[in-house]
């Protein structure tokens, strides 16, 4: 295999000589007091770089990067860490795929596996040049190089490759485990490379998500709870233009017909003015976008009308469409549908639903909504406002139990 | 008034007031015939603009992206009076846009075409220069755009002459040869703007030209011109300098809505003819913009009969430049193009994700 270029450093690493195929020890263990302060360290610098300040997923990158929040982590996996049955131990080198056109994610699942004790070697995509995210590699390079980090060189190694099979088949023959976001499309390029039997694959494939709204609730509201409910409604649907897989697709408003009416029309009211604000997206695209969209859709005969303007567009879907599979254009186009209660809706069976996220619900509509997750289908439920948020349980994993090993010791 | 009439009435002549007698009635009834004879167009009309067939301004008329000819079949008419299926491909990859015509839609485009060049032409047959190269239509990824527009332009001139040769390199000997054989007559030149550009005007040449008896058309849009801050002015100039050429014409067009051109007027604007009309959208809302606001541009043409493409909105960014008061005594709407809506970029947790936008 040929050498391959490291992003960021200029420096040219053979994987095969120093990386992946070599004798080494395993010198970290999992929440190593080095990754702590590696990652401490590198929380300041992104959380003191002014070009990341307006960043918000840099900045929440940041937040949960610090210490206290590191150590919280380790208190919530003390269960794994101090086991009466086994010894914690890294699951050894993993293979991180990241996704070319959107967030974080990615850095998330390459430090839960460092704090773990992994050696990680990351594959970035060639079309990816956000700059944030280039940003964070210079910082994540500058630490590294200085002393005191230095051995951490041999725990992140970052990669460009274009798509090359005898690439992906070598590298899922060295790897214990893949970590693979990007999507179902990714996920089957790389099943093509199955590596060896006991290789270990921890996939993100596509996901749905879905918000429910308690009309009366939100009708209720002070000015303040109402603004502060859609200024979280907001960053959860546009941070990634409703293309992050827990941005809600369709938005279920739970209330009569009168309650509805109130509550549809000031939300789109008030995210109009909010999103005129942010004024993040080009809306002559936009238009085109939704436009076509709409007439698919009327074509398909999914909706029935619609109502807002291209900014923000909900659309009522028709009766036995199956929103549990339905993905929208993106850019705030949101299906809706009206139900008179929770008890209306029915997810058991929807394994493509993800996150709920849920405004005013109350407890017993919160507990039937739980109780639909009692089966296939979805791995989150969280208040409006933290759909993107990332936690290290996700898709229905712990991360940190996924990337680490359990010796048995008797 | 009929549509043939109306065709045949002195182009760019009717007012606003005029154009609501004798314009938005046939709108109207072709309106009224897609949503009879298109379910797709129907629906379309029921979810999209409400079901409103009670259309009582141009303002009224739903609208079409003009992508749903590349994202769908849809026509009006059966397949057995398919008579032709135009289509076009931009760029290598993209979709193509399939509009179905019968005999009546095609002949109506033709005679509309050919109301609007003689508009500048005059009715005689001018000897023509054109600037490409026959190359052009055995090149398969470039013929159905460019090699279709220069072939729809050939019938209103004689003796074609093609002044790139087969490597589209600009022969002088031809133009020189073209030159004397016209000696003082008026001639006809026609070519896509950024080829004019590019190859007629950015050639090298031996000698100097006069082409004071030329009318130049030419058409395509000015996006690889403006990459290389070219506008109308800077164009129009250029080519004055060089070859004292003052008879010149842009003009705006579709294959969506082929026939129903737009051509520019003394102004330097793209002027609607009588049986064509533009609306500006704002993007917002789609609300109607008015002079000086800009926004997608709606274009109307009573000639869509065998597929619903008598109302579209393009992806083009313009803005309404005024109504009636064309100083050469042209009536009705006038409007410059800024630009293209960019293919909306969306993020997202998948690396591929499908957009309908074309």
């Amino acid at each position: 295999m040929n050498a391959i270029n490291v992003l960021n450093n200029g420096e040219i690493v053979d994987l095969n000589e120093t990386f992946l195929a070599g004798n080494y020890l395993y010198e970290i263990k999992p929440f190593d007091q080095l990754t702590i302060d590696f990652l401490d360290k590198l929380s300041r610098l992104l959380l003191s770089d002014v070009k990341l300040k307006y960043r918000a997923e840099m900045v929440a990158l940041g937040f949960w990067l610090r210490k206290s929040n590191l150590m919280v982590l380790k208190t919530e996996n003390d269960f794994l860490l101090n086991s009466k049955k086994y010894v914690l131990s890294p699951i050894g080198k993993v293979f991180h795929v990241c996704p070319a056109n959107v967030d974080t994610m990615f850095v998330y699942s390459l430090v839960v596996s460092l704090l773990m004790g992994n050696r990680n070697v990351l594959r970035i995509s060639s079309r990816m040049e956000q700059e944030s995210i280039n940003l964070l590699f210079g910082h994540i390079n500058s630490l590294i190089n200085q002393n005191d980090f230095s051995l951490l060189k041999k725990y992140i190694l970052i990669i460009k490759y274009d798509h090359n099979k005898l690439m992906n088949d070598w590298i899922a023959n060295h790897v214990n485990a893949r970590v693979i976001w990007g999507g179902d499309k990714t996920i089957a390029t790389f099943k093509q490379s199955p590596g060896n039997p006991r290789l270990k694959d921890v996939v993100f494939s596509d996901r749905i998500s879905i918000s429910v709204l308690n009309c009366l609730a939100i009708n209720n509201y002070s000015i303040e709870q109402f603004n502060s409910f859609i200024n979280r409604f907001y960053n959860d649907s546009y941070t990634f233009d409703q293309m992050g897989c827990s941005s809600p697709q369709t938005v279920i408003f739970i209330g009569d017909e009168s309650e509805f009416d109130q509550c549809i029309k000031n939300v789109i009211s008030s995210l109009t003015d909010l999103a005129k604000k942010k004024n993040a997206l080009d809306l002559n695209s936009l238009a085109s976008l939704k436009l076509n969209r709409m007439v698919q859709d009327s074509m398909d005969q999914i909706i029935e009308n619609h109502f807002g303007n291209n900014l923000i567009q909900f659309l009522p879907l028709k009766d036995n469409v199956d929103f549990s599979n339905l993905h929208s254009c993106g850019g705030g186009y949101f299906y809706f549908k009206n139900l008179q209660s929770v008890n209306g809706l029915n997810f058991q069976n929807a394994p493509k639903i993800q996150t709920i996220s849920y405004e005013g619900l109350n407890e017993s509509e919160l507990k039937t909504i739980i109780e639909f997750a009692n089966g296939e289908s979805i791995d989150r439920i969280v208040k409006i406002g933290n759909a993107l948020n990332f936690d290290y349980i996700w898709d229905g994993y712990n991360l940190f139990d996924e990337l680490s090993k359990k010796v048995a010791v008797i | 008034m009929n549509l043939g009439e109306l065709i045949n009435t002195h182009q760019f002549s009717l007012n606003s007031v005029e154009k609501n007698r004798f314009l938005l009635p046939l709108l109207k009834e072709l309106n009224q015939f897609h949503n009879g004879h298109c379910s797709d167009f129907n629906k379309i009309s029921d979810v999209v603009f409400n079901g409103n067939d009670n259309i009582e301004t141009f303002d009224d008329l739903p609208f079409l992206p003009v992508s749903i000819f590349k994202n769908f079949d849809i026509k009006s008419i059966n397949d057995t009076d398919v008579f032709k299926v135009l289509t076009s491909s931009g760029t290598t990859g993209q979709q193509v846009s399939k509009i179905y015509l019968d005999r009546e839609t095609a002949s109506l485009q033709t005679l509309a075409l050919s109301k609007i060049v003689s508009h500048v032409l005059g009715k005689a047959r001018l000897p023509m220069l054109i600037v490409d190269s026959k190359a052009v239509f055995s090149n398969k990824s470039s013929y159905s755009a460019r090699g279709a527009g220069i072939l729809g332009l050939t019938v209103f001139g004689r003796d074609h002459t093609y002044i790139l040769d087969e490597k589209f390199e600009f022969n002088e000997s031809i133009l020189e040869e073209f030159l004397e054989k016209y000696d003082g007559q008026p001639f006809f030149i026609f070519g896509f703007t950024f080829m004019v550009w590019q190859y007629f005007y950015q050639s090298q040449l031996q000698k100097k030209y006069d082409l004071s008896k030329a009318i130049l058309l030419h058409s395509g849009g000015w996006k690889k011109l403006i990459d290389i801050s070219v506008d109308n002015d800077t164009f129009k100039q250029g080519l004055k300098e060089k070859f004292n050429l003052t008879s010149i014409y842009n003009f705006y067009g579709m294959v969506e809505q082929v026939g129903s051109i737009f051509l520019e007027n003394s102004l330097g604007y793209l002027h609607c003819p009588n049986f064509a009309d533009i609306i500006i959208r704002n993007p917002l809302d789609f609300s109607v913009q008015p002079i000086g606001e800009p926004g997608l541009i709606q274009v109307i043409s009573a000639l869509p009969k065998s597929y619903p493409g008598h109302s579209l909105l393009t992806e083009d960014i313009g803005v309404l430049m005024g109504e009636d008061d064309e100083p050469q005594g042209w009536k009705g709407k006038y409007f410059k193009i800024l630009g293209r809506a960019k293919k909306a970029e969306l993020r997202g947790c998948s690396d591929t994700f499908k957009t309908n936008l074309a």
